[in-house]
């Protein structure tokens, strides 16, 4: 088991330049490796649990993956499959209830999950940004918006940058609004504002965004869509970009990890995904959105629910499984490799 | 009759500002339309262009600073007709207390149901229609999924059998299965209680699958108006055809993003609204104020090159 967060090691000074691969020799095939080069940030059979009544409950459960610099990985999966808690964990900002239990997180060759809290702090705030899900509830209600910016973005506080920033997430028709309280703009408003500050004020190498553009709507979506692309075109921005649109996820990520009950389920290129989901979690989940029916005809919902699936012996997706056989009950998948896909399921090679 | 109709609604928030003296932001700017009875009007739109403000006029939490709103031909507060399912179901129910006692509230404070069983039974009628079972009444919000709450959210607005729901971003943030979950209680609902509904949303697919009618917005204006799969086969207000083009989906390659970027509600623009990013504009866009008038096939547009053929997407 790796080091708890908690755990005192010396503290490993930040490098500039890329450091050695220390993920050692096993990282090849169990991960799903980034393509070419040492990855930016390489995950190891990451597990997070919370401190519950009922015990502790997993979380996040044997999470393996590579990220190239400049790659972005999108990130889909049912909710409260463990997205938003494996991005808080690699940020090392879970709540007081939940930890770290086992696995290695290496950004840039420093081990995540060793670094000292100071340490941790400084990269947080040059290197790895992060765009939480629920914008709102991360701004101060009682302060206003101009002043709560130049908090986060301390040292940057000529107004001609401010302009710039805010003109980059097209957000320029608020400045003469700063002076107002968070609801005083509208969600997709305060959403824009958080995007400016995690991937433009800091300039970070490695972008944590979930969920950045659920309350915009599409044209202000593209815009912003447009600038995540250009940053990571410009300035080799990585990022995990967790989404519930399919379609969004199609169009920014150059892979797709999809999330069953804290698990990666499916990891791929995107065009392989959409052409040829091996999952059946995947598979159900394309046949789920509106585009594939008629006007007013009842949707394809997924059956059951996903209550209590951690606690199963066997594959966590076998009671809602169209393809189920007995063996999935028994025995959790392991991870097999199909054509360009890293799947947990036991039928991943047969065609079906 | 028409289950609602809303006749040149306003809404202008005063803003306290220290220099320069108070600014009005133009949330909402003269928008009528009407719901027939057991249709959906879906209203789409740019973000923060005062689509969630039309909500909170039409269940009365913001008063309108002009124009009038008639529920089932009646002017004036009628709180039972009209119920609002809003975007954030954490934010709408209280923490603290059970969901039991979210459902328990409305009955009370109208006075439906009177007695413990009578009100327990009608409790569990109303998880009944949401398809939940009783285990969840002494669970708290923060106990149960973004999914399973917001029909809970759904279930409290149909305690007092309203007439009309306006949904305010139902779907936001659910997750895809759970998406198509809710999609299918709705238009369940809308069947069996013989609702209307007024949907706010920006998710284009979610409008288009459940939408009777749709109304753009721009900027607190309406721009185009008509029925649902008219407009959505083919749009013809150059920002209704930006907004629809720039919907992503798998396997096609993103648009390009209209230029410029949302005036400020504050100081709109003169003339068209639109006219600083459209790609028709003319001289004249920058004057006249196009009024929203009917087209051929019966919907309303605002344009002056309403005229111009529309071009293929
Ligand atoms: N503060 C908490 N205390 C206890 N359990 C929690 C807490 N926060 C999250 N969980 C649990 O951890 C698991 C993962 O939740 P998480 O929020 O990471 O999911 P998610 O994939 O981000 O979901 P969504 O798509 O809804 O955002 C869920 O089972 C959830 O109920
Ligand atoms: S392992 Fe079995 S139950 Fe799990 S997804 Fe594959 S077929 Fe379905
Ligand atoms: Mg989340």
């Amino acid at each position: 088991m790796a080091a708890a967060p908690e755990t005192t090691v010396p503290e490993t000074t930040v490098p500039d330049s890329t450091g050695p691969d220390t993920t050692g020799p096993e990282a090849a095939g169990a991960g799903a490796p980034a393509p070419g080069g040492s990855p930016l940030l390489s995950v190891r059979d990451l597990a997070v649990a919370f401190r519950t009544r009922d015990g502790e409950v997993p979380a996040v459960r044997e999470v393996s993956f590579d990220l190239a610099r400049g790659e972005i990985l999108g990130l889909v999966g049912e909710s409260g499959s463990g997205k938003s808690t494996m991005l808080t964990a690699l940020m090392r900002m879970l709540p007081r209830n939940a930890a770290i239990t086992s696995g290695r997180v290496s950004f840039d060759g420093v081990e995540l999950t060793a670094l000292r809290e100071n340490g941790m702090r400084r990269l947080r705030g040059d290197r790895i940004g992060l765009i939480p899900q629920r914008p709102m509830t991360s701004l101060s209600p009682a302060t206003p918006v101009g002043r709560q910016l130049r908090w986060h973005l301390d040292g940057l506080d000529e107004d001609g940058r401010l302009r710039e920033l805010l003109a980059g997430v097209g957000l320029g028709a608020v400045l003469d609004r700063l002076d107002g309280y968070p609801f005083e703009f509208s969600g997709g408003q305060l959403q824009r504002l958080l995007i400016a500050v995690a991937a433009l004020g800091k300039r970070p190498d490695l972008l944590l965004a979930d969920e950045p553009t659920t309350t915009l709507d599409a044209t202000v979506q593209a815009q912003v869509l447009r600038l995540l692309l250009e940053l990571r075109d410009r300035m080799g921005l990585a990022m995990v970009f967790v989404t519930h649109d399919l379609g969004v996820i199609s169009q920014v990520s150059d892979r797709i990890g999809v999330m069953y009950a804290g698990r990666l389920v499916e990891i791929a290129p995107a065009g392989a995904l959409f052409d040829a989901p091996r999952h059946p979690y995947t598979r159900a989940l394309l046949e789920a959105i509106p585009g594939r029916r008629r006007r007013g005809e009842p949707l394809k919902a997924i059956p059951g629910t996903v209550a209590g699936a951690n606690r199963l012996p066997g594959c966590p997706f076998a009671p809602r499984c169209a393809a189920v056989v007995d063996r999935c009950h028994e025995e959790n998948p392991e991870v097999r490799e199909v054509g360009e896909s890293l799947v947990r399921c036991h039928r991943a090679e047969e065609d079906r | 009759m028409s289950a609602v109709r809303a006749e040149d609604l306003r809404k202008h928030y005063r803003i306290r500002s220290g220099r320069g003296g108070d600014r009005v932001v133009h949330a909402v700017d003269g928008v009528s339309f009407e719901v027939p009875a057991g249709r959906t009007l879906a209203i789409i739109g740019e973000s923060g262009c005062g689509k969630s403000t039309i909500a909170r006029m039409l269940v009365r939490l913001t008063e309108p600073t002009g124009g009038r709103i008639l529920v089932h031909g009646r002017d004036g507060v009628d709180r039972r007709a009209i119920q609002l399912v809003s975007q954030n179901p954490w934010s709408a129910l209280n923490r603290r207390k059970s969901i039991r006692h979210a459902l328990e509230q409305p009955l009370a404070v109208h006075g439906l149901h009177p007695g413990r069983a009578a009100r327990a039974a009608r409790v569990r009628e109303l998880l009944g229609l949401v398809g939940l079972d009783e285990a969840y009444l002494d669970r708290r919000p923060g106990g149960v999924s973004g999914g399973e709450l917001q029909r809970v959210t759904v279930a409290r607005a149909l305690a007092v059998e309203p007439k009309v729901l306006v949904l305010d971003e139902p779907t936001a943030s659910l997750d895809v299965s759970v998406k198509a979950l809710l999609v299918n209680l709705l238009l369940d609902l809308k069947q069996r209680l013989g609702l209307s509904y007024v949907l706010i949303t920006h998710e284009i697919d979610i409008a288009r699958h459940l939408a009777d009618d749709v109304a753009v917005m721009y900027l607190g204006r309406f721009v185009e108006t008509g029925e649902a799969e008219r407009v959505f086969d083919a749009p013809r207000h150059p920002y209704t055809r930006a907004l629809l083009a720039a919907v992503p989906a798998p396997g096609r390659e993103p648009a390009e993003p209209l230029p410029g970027e949302v005036p400020s509600a504050v100081a709109p623009p003169p003339g068209c609204r639109f006219h600083t990013r459209c790609p028709l504009a003319l001289d004249a866009c920058a004057r006249a104020v196009p009024a929203l008038e009917p087209v051929a096939d019966g919907r309303l547009l605002a344009c002056l090159r309403a005229d111009e053929p529309p071009s293929p997407r």
